[in-house]
């Protein structure tokens, strides 16, 4: 079979997935090519295999923990041009794929349709609409665009894959807001992770390490002020910071020594392995990693940004971890942390995710779910 | 006391309520009349006692794992009766009862209200609009002629009967929106479950037990298979699979050692009480019954079914189980499986609600209710 994956480079979540992926399909004599973008591209690259440079679609905007949707739809309406949609087409055409695959990449998959390949989206999200609520006039308008759209793209694809937990267990619940009648073909996968449980190395951290996955975004960065003063009030708990590419951890001079950096890492999965916990922000692809490894979460979701928020939300009520904000004081961090070390019920809840996502192994199901439907 | 009760026949859940209340007013001496139909009328029948034939109101239809609501309103149009009504007025003139009670079955209430006889209403579900919602215009339509009959209907009706725990406690209670004028009129009764615990053996069953209690419905037939892959995943966990009256079991080729399949049971409570899960659709009774016997349960509601999303919504959010969807792989309801098993706070909880239930003792508060009410004890 061959298949050509698609992502979308906002975050590194889409990639981390589709790298699984594209691991497994390969293991298993499938022809894979990637069609990626920036920062993203340059990960597919560095994990071994070629990609294809696509155009970006979205662009996310924001500044000091808030996410500027306005702005956001302002630079993607900028990015998006003709030119860049036939490089998409002709890009299909020339590697005449069996199956897109296409992991919250829009233009590839109305030009999957367009060559009439039959095509799949991955996504994890599908309240979009939701996004533009509350937000004034213009981005009302560009809400009610964005949900016709959106159903548009949801009920003409051949498939949808979520790669989350089946329910009851899927953090995404509440962003996941689509009927079978839209489309009939919907699977949930399980977590689709670069790196398994037991292929991860083992980092030798003085227990309790609290692990800080904190990405990407400049805007973050105050979260890190808080949990660094969190650190110092108890000298015991121990933490692994691995800093998003835009934070310099000379930005911060006192630091205490049960805090660790590590500056940016493609391989965060030794320090998933060897830590009791993480604090990360809301996104899909980071709580998908660390409850895969067993771990609770700590969410500082990016405010106003619905999809965090629900996720954060299904973390603290399911029990797999709390939801915080960005107002959180450090003592109130430290509590938490405390809380969810000592109470083992949140361990013995992620315990059984971890054990879950072994069964489940996403990538491979979604690999047999394709192969059901396109001989090789 | 002179008692006719009514009931809907859609399911079994409205039946196995009404006879609940109709075997305790009968042991205290009042006269009773059953009005039911279909397969419903049959169980009345079976447990002993007379039932008039009454014409059927709704008729659910669905396919693979979904409630066809265009479906379901049309079959509903097609089968009523033009002469339904004169049929349940007749009936009640010759019964004579002093008070009507119905479940669920609105032509009785009507027919009660023109005779000007008391009448009760048993309902869990208040909402029935929410049925109709985000289903295109015609059926919106039909949903707002709804809300505007049952506003009326409850408005007219004597006491409005939930047979639920009281809040907190109320399972249904995402499906109650009772305009606050009628407050006064609503009774939680506790549950109305056939059996009481204490009356129910106890039956010989491999542990840990799981007992399914989905069937009757063509389109539950997926979960079955799911079932059935679920306990080959492991031979440590032994199941129930009830599959009701539509199922022919012998359709399924390979049975695992670790299930016993029974096409139809006259009476699942000793499976009930020595299980330690109850996997069900999302329907009131036996979510009802499950807890009342203070069993955990495992709730797949019909897709597009509110009401019964609701229900399982409540079970998830108060912990006396889980809430799957059709779409749930035999992998993780497997582990949902193991988790209510292993989690003791599943059983705490729902052992809370067992003893609830006892002291509540639903059917009992119903007959006090209707002797104050009528000012009479025996008839």
């Amino acid at each position: 079979m061959k298949i050509l994956l698609f992502i979308c480079g906002e975050g590194l979540g889409h990639t981390g997935r589709c790298l699984s992926l594209g691991k497994d399909f390969l293991a298993a004599g499938h022809e894979v090519n990637f069609g990626a973008y920036g920062y993203s591209k340059e990960l597919v690259i560095k994990s071994g295999y070629s990609a294809y440079e696509i155009p970006s679609e979205i662009r996310l905007a924001g500044e000091s923990g808030t996410f500027d949707i306005r702005k956001s739809i302002k630079e993607t309406l900028n990015n998006i041009s003709p030119s860049g949609f036939r490089k998409i087409l002709r890009l299909i055409e020339e590697l005449d794929p069996d199956v897109v695959l296409s992991d919250g990449y829009y233009s590839g998959i109305l030009a999957a349709q367009i060559r009439k390949v039959p095509v799949y989206f991955i996504g994890h999200q599908f309240n979009m609409e939701e996004f533009f609520q509350k937000k004034g006039l213009f981005v009302g308008a560009a809400g009610k665009f964005a949900r016709r759209f959106y159903n548009h793209i949801f009920s003409s694809v051949d498939g949808i894959i979520v790669p989350d937990y089946p329910l009851p267990y899927s953090v995404n619940r509440k962003n996941f807001t689509i009927s079978r009648n839209i489309n009939s073909n919907i699977f949930f996968s399980g977590p689709l992770i670069r790196c398994r449980y037991r292929e991860a190395e083992e980092k030798s951290f003085r227990h309790p390490n609290v692990l800080s996955t904190i990405g990407a975004f400049g805007y973050r960065a105050a979260i890190f002020r808080n949990v660094i003063e969190a650190a110092k009030l108890d000298p015991d708990i121990h933490y692994t910071f691995i800093s998003g590419p835009e934070i310099d951890p000379e930005q911060f001079p006192e630091i205490p020594g049960n805090v660790e950096f590590t500056g940016f890492t493609d391989n965060p999965f030794p320090y998933y392995r060897s830590s009791d916990l993480v604090i990360t922000a809301g996104g899909h692809g980071t709580i998908m990693e660390s409850l895969a490894f067993g771990l609770p979460v700590l969410s500082f979701p990016d405010e106003k940004h619905r999809e965090q928020e629900n996720n954060a939300a299904v973390l603290e009520e399911a029990g797999y971890g709390k939801r915080m904000s960005y107002l959180t004081p450090p003592e109130v961090i430290l509590a938490c942390i405390r809380e969810v070390l000592e109470d083992e019920s949140y361990s013995k809840k992620t315990r059984r995710l971890m054990e879950l996502a072994e069964v489940l192994d996403g990538p491979a199901a979604v690999r047999k779910f394709l192969e059901g439907k396109y001989k090789a | 006391m002179r008692i006719m009760i009514f009931m809907c026949g859609e399911g079994l859940g409205h039946t196995s309520r009404c006879l609940a209340l109709g075997k305790e007013l009968l042991a205290a001496g009042h006269e009773i009349e059953f009005g039911a139909y279909g397969y419903s009328k049959d169980l009345v029948e079976k447990t002993g006692y007379r039932a008039q034939e009454i014409p059927s109101e709704i008729k659910l239809v669905g396919k693979a794992g979904g409630l066809d609501m265009a479906g379901s309103i049309e079959a509903t149009l097609k089968n009523a009766q033009l002469l339904g009504g004169p049929k349940v007025l007749k009936l009640i003139r010759d019964f004579k009862p002093d008070v009507v009670v119905s479940d669920s079955y609105y032509l009785s209430i009507l027919a009660a209200i023109v005779l000007k006889i008391p009448v009760y209403l048993i309902t869990n579900q208040s909402n029935m609009e929410e049925f109709f919602k985000n289903r295109g215009v015609p059926i919106r339509l039909l949903g707002e002629l709804t809300k505007k009959f049952y506003k009326e209907v409850f408005e007219k009706t004597d006491k409005i009967i939930i047979p639920d725990y009281p809040l907190p406690y109320t399972v249904c209670r995402k499906n109650l929106n009772f305009a606050p004028k009628l407050r006064e009129k609503l009774f939680y009764s506790g549950p109305l479950v056939r059996k009481k615990y204490e009356e129910v053996d106890r039956i010989s069953l491999e542990k840990p037990h799981v007992v399914s209690l989905i069937g009757g419905l063509g389109y539950r037939e997926p979960i079955f298979w799911k079932m059935l892959t679920t306990a080959a995943l492991d031979p440590g966990i032994n199941y129930t699979l009830i599959s009701g009256p539509n199922l022919d079991p012998s359709k399924f080729m390979e049975i695992p050692k670790n299930v016993q399949l029974l096409r139809f049971i006259e009476d699942p409570f000793p499976y009930i009480r020595s299980s330690d899960v109850v996997i069900a659709p999302g329907g009131h009774s036996t979510i009802m019954e499950a807890l009342s016997f203070g069993i955990p349960i495992l709730s797949f509601p019909d897709e597009g079914h509110s009401e019964q999303e609701n229900n399982a919504a409540v079970i998830e959010e108060e912990g006396y189980g889980r809430m799957l969807s059709y779409s749930t792989p035999p992998e993780v309801i497997l582990e949902c499986i193991r988790e209510v098993l292993e989690d003791q706070k599943y059983r705490n909880k729902v052992e809370r609600l067992q003893r609830l239930a006892a002291e509540l003792d639903g059917p009992k508060a119903i007959r006090e209710l209707l002797e104050k009410e009528s000012g009479k004890k025996v008839s």
